[in-house]
């Protein structure tokens, strides 16, 4: 039904000394038109992050080994077989010109089409790599099952992922992405989930810095009775800026979506989580949910909490709850109680927020786990 | 009223048309000036970029002030009978016989009636035509006329500021509790203009008002818009309780802006019905801004068939301890479209301030729409802020209960309706519960109300 026309906000965009086919690592001349397309879009304004300009940081192969498990190939192997078009194709991510950029510009990334059961780690290091650029993609075939784990650690200048799931009947596919890179000035990731039937998605992210970060993952329930989960904790700090967007698109019958975004702010940290769920009219019998908790720890922190529902349908369940707030007192005197001085308490509360996302993370990933833990610790 | 009175303008807006306004009403060089700044915003602002589609709204084909064939009066037997009737029907003037310290009547562009008990004048409150007040109390208007709303808030602050015209002004001394609610009603009854009317609310220190707004007008097939402005200033310890019953015909444009500030310890409630209009954007805004100071919102919005209702709540929280409380709810049936857009911002002095935001949307059927987005900013850590929403359909197992128990299923719907808009409905003066449930009965073909 659309009899009426929702007005928003025009995209804001700035002009910046931006990349050129000399920069492109990989070169490939399918990429003709969508450079030329990517070239026609400015960069965007993001108000909340205030990133308004852009630093062209050189694009250079990718040194080091990022596949440490997985029988995946790597992009620019892949860019010369059938999966061309799924490589190339585009979506608007944080926003169309960084998912280009990504297409176009990538330094890294791998692309699969998987038919039984594989775990794949990947590891990423900013360290050893100034600019990280990533297109990745998976196709997860009929009744598939798939366990990625990703990692972005290191201080590097700029991190920008794209990364595309077609997830077909039946399918599987359970992601670990985890960011610690604090002092990486930009970090900008995009994915793009398509649900068939039955599908079902979990998505675990942990993000620590960088400076400006702005991940959306959005997920199309195309099929019947396709499910997807949603758990990001986050913790900012210092002048961090971070602004979170899930997106649940139900399209087919008796779908499920689930949204859960907790996090913590210290210093002059500033958080936006954006939890978008909308229902068309097609998606009878859905239930979907968003819930958000921030903790706040200083003063000067900020908490934003965007959240929105447009329901199409009226055979449908559809909630949203935030809250923003600082450390339960009670909690906190109940802990000194017991033993505990104030920050080891804090530490502890802290850490509940990002547990139940750490338990999830696969058993041969424990060093993934520590370092979480560790930089939790740091931050207190 | 004066010898120079303009009977109406031409469609559209330029200076000419603003100084022909002015004239006629005999306006103080200051306010002309306002009225001048503000067309200059309006010309160079943009359409607001979100919200409804407004593109087929024609603002030159709208004629933006049309005196009705009346003055100002203070007793109804001198308001002509075709007017009177109007408001007869709506019940006004036994209303204000009944249960009303005092009652205000706009046709069009004027009021056409404007009257207040004589024990309230003795203690000192002034309840005038704006226009009027203007005049009379041109400084206490200068100080607050469109310092809350400035006509460069948004193109139609700026429309307000250029064209305003009618509308009321209170000004309740310290100290007092007005007994009684203050009303006023605005009739639209020209196809295609424009009503723009102003409502300046000052309540001082430690004093009480409740007002009652009520806004209806006749169909056409032409675009009819209202853009009107309220101002309400609560002072320290002051309550003030803003209630308002939307009913606009449905070739209404409903562009409003309404605010309050609110100093230490006052107190502003809003009760906020909008049911009319084919389009609708309004979100009464809260500045608190002093210690303490609080905000309740009671809000229903009310979409069926062809309208777009894009209503909200706007909450500042600028000074400690300040709080805020809003129940939303929503009804849209039949097609129509409702949109709650909410924000919460809590500035960084505003420690231990709480808010609680609760929406909730009835979709009554699989054609309608419902959507809510509500900002939260928090720049505190001391501060404790929650939202909940919740968007469903009527609950079928209700229905059948009540069918087992002799109801037919258009009673059945029309009383859940009730129930769920109860919390609303208990808030509305009772000849204006009395109507609102008649309403909701005629849209589910119910007869038992």
């Amino acid at each position: 039904m659309d009899m009426f026309t929702r007005v928003e906000p025009k995209r804001q965009s700035f002009t910046a000394k931006d990349y050129g086919w000399e920069d492109i690592p990989n070169k490939d001349e399918s990429f003709y038109d969508l450079l030329s397309d990517y070239l026609s879009y400015d960069f965007p304004v993001w108000k909340r992050l205030e990133f308004s300009e852009f630093k062209k940081y050189p694009i250079k192969k990718y040194s080091g080994n990022f596949v440490k498990n997985g029988k995946s190939i790597l992009t620019q192997d892949a860019i010369k077989t059938g999966l061309k078009d799924f490589i190339t194709g585009k979506f608007n991510g944080v926003d169309p010109k960084f998912v280009m950029m990504a297409l176009i510009f990538f330094n890294s990334g791998i692309f699969s089409k998987i038919d039984k059961n594989e775990k794949i780690d990947l590891e990423y290091n900013l360290k050893d790599n100034n600019t990280i650029i990533e297109n990745s993609g998976l196709i997860l075939e009929e009744n598939s099952s798939v366990v990625m784990v990703r990692s972005y650690r290191g201080e590097g200048e700029f991190l920008n992922s794209a990364s595309k799931f077609l997830l077909k009947t039946g399918s599987r596919l359970k992601i670990f992405n985890v960011i610690i890179s604090p002092k990486t000035d930009l970090v900008v990731s995009s994915s793009l989930y398509n649900l068939e039937e039955s599908a079902n998605l979990e998505v675990y992210d942990v993000i620590f810095g960088g400076q400006k970060t702005a991940i959306d993952h959005t997920a199309n329930l195309n099929g019947d009775f396709s499910k997807a989960t949603f758990k990001t904790v986050y913790f900012a700090r210092g002048k961090e800026r971070i602004d979170l967007r899930t997106s649940l698109n139900h399209f087919g019958r008796s779908t499920y979506g689930r949204i859960e975004t907790n996090g913590s702010i210290s210093d002059e940290g500033y958080s936006v989580v954006r939890g978008n769920i909308e229902i068309k009219h097609t998606a009878i019998g859905s239930d979907s949910e968003e819930r958000s908790n921030t903790v706040s720890l200083s003063k000067k922190a900020r908490a934003d909490s965007i959240p929105s529902l447009y329901v199409d349908n009226n055979d449908v369940i559809a909630k949203h709850g935030a809250s923003v707030g600082n450390i339960d007192e009670d909690k906190l005197y109940y802990l000194m109680s017991r033993g505990l001085d104030e920050r080891s308490a804090i530490r502890l509360i802290v850490s509940g927020i990002f547990e139940p996302v750490i338990n999830e993370i696969p058993l041969d990933n424990s060093n993934l786990k520590e370092e979480i833990e560790d930089a939790i610790s740091v931050r207190i | 009223m004066t010898n120079n009175a303009l009977s109406k303008t031409e469609p559209g807006l330029n200076r000419r048309i603003i100084e022909e306004i002015s004239e006629s009403k005999n306006e103080p060089l200051w306010m002309r000036e306002i009225r001048m700044k503000s067309l200059e915003y309006f010309l160079n602002r943009p359409n607001p970029n979100f919200g409804v589609d407004i593109s087929a709204l024609d603002l030159n084909s709208i004629v933006n002030y049309v005196r009705p064939g009346a003055q100002n009066e203070r007793s109804w037997e001198d308001v002509p009978e075709d007017i009177r009737e109007n408001f007869e029907k709506l019940g006004i003037p036994q209303a204000e016989r009944e249960s009303l310290a005092g009652v205000g009547a706009q046709y069009d562009s004027e009021m056409v009636y404007h009257n207040m008990k004589e024990s309230l004048k003795k203690l000192g409150v002034i309840f005038l035509e704006m226009g009027t007040a203007v005049r009379e109390y041109p400084d206490l208007v200068k100080k607050y006329f469109m310092r809350l709303i400035p006509p460069n808030d948004h193109k139609f602050a700026a429309l307000h500021g250029a064209v305003w015209s009618g509308g009321t002004f209170i000004y309740v001394p310290p100290n007092v509790n007005v007994p009684m609610p203050i009303q006023s009603y605005y009739l639209m009854g020209s196809p295609g203009m424009g009503q723009f009317e102003h409502t300046l609310i000052v309540v001082d220190k430690g004093s009480k008002l409740e007002f009652i707004e009520g806004c209806s007008g006749q169909n056409y097939s032409i675009s009819n818009l209202h853009a009107g402005a309220v101002e309400i200033y609560v002072e320290e310890g002051a309550t003030v309780k803003f209630s308002t019953i939307e009913n606009w015909a449905k070739n209404t444009y409903n562009l409003n802006t309404k605010r309050a500030s609110v100093d230490r310890d006052g107190t502003i409630i809003w009760i906020s019905g909008t049911m009319g209009s084919a389009k609708t954007m309004l979100y009464p805004s809260s500045i608190l801004k002093g210690k303490g100071a609080r905000a309740e919102y009671t809000t229903i919005t009310y979409a069926g068939p062809g309208q777009h209702l894009d209503t909200g709540t706007k909450v500042f929280h600028f000074a400690p301890y300040t709080s805020s409380k809003v129940d939303s709810r929503s009804i849209s049936f039949g097609g129509g479209y409702a949109f709650y857009r909410g924000l919460v911002r809590v500035s960084e002095s505003a420690i231990h301030s709480k808010s609680s935001v609760d929406c909730s949307a009835l979709m009554v059927d699989d054609i309608s729409k419902s959507d809510t987005l509500p900002i939260i900013e928090v720049m505190n850590n001391q501060s404790e802020i929650g939202h909940e929403a919740y968007v469903g359909k009527i609950n079928e197992d209700q229905i059948y209960y009540l069918m087992s128990r002799g109801l037919t299923e258009d009673d059945a719907k029309a009383l859940i309706v009730r129930g769920f808009l109860d919390p609303f409905i208990k808030q509305l003066p009772f000849e204006y519960a009395v109507e609102f449930n008649r309403i909701i009965d005629m849209h589910f073909n119910s007869k038992i109300g």
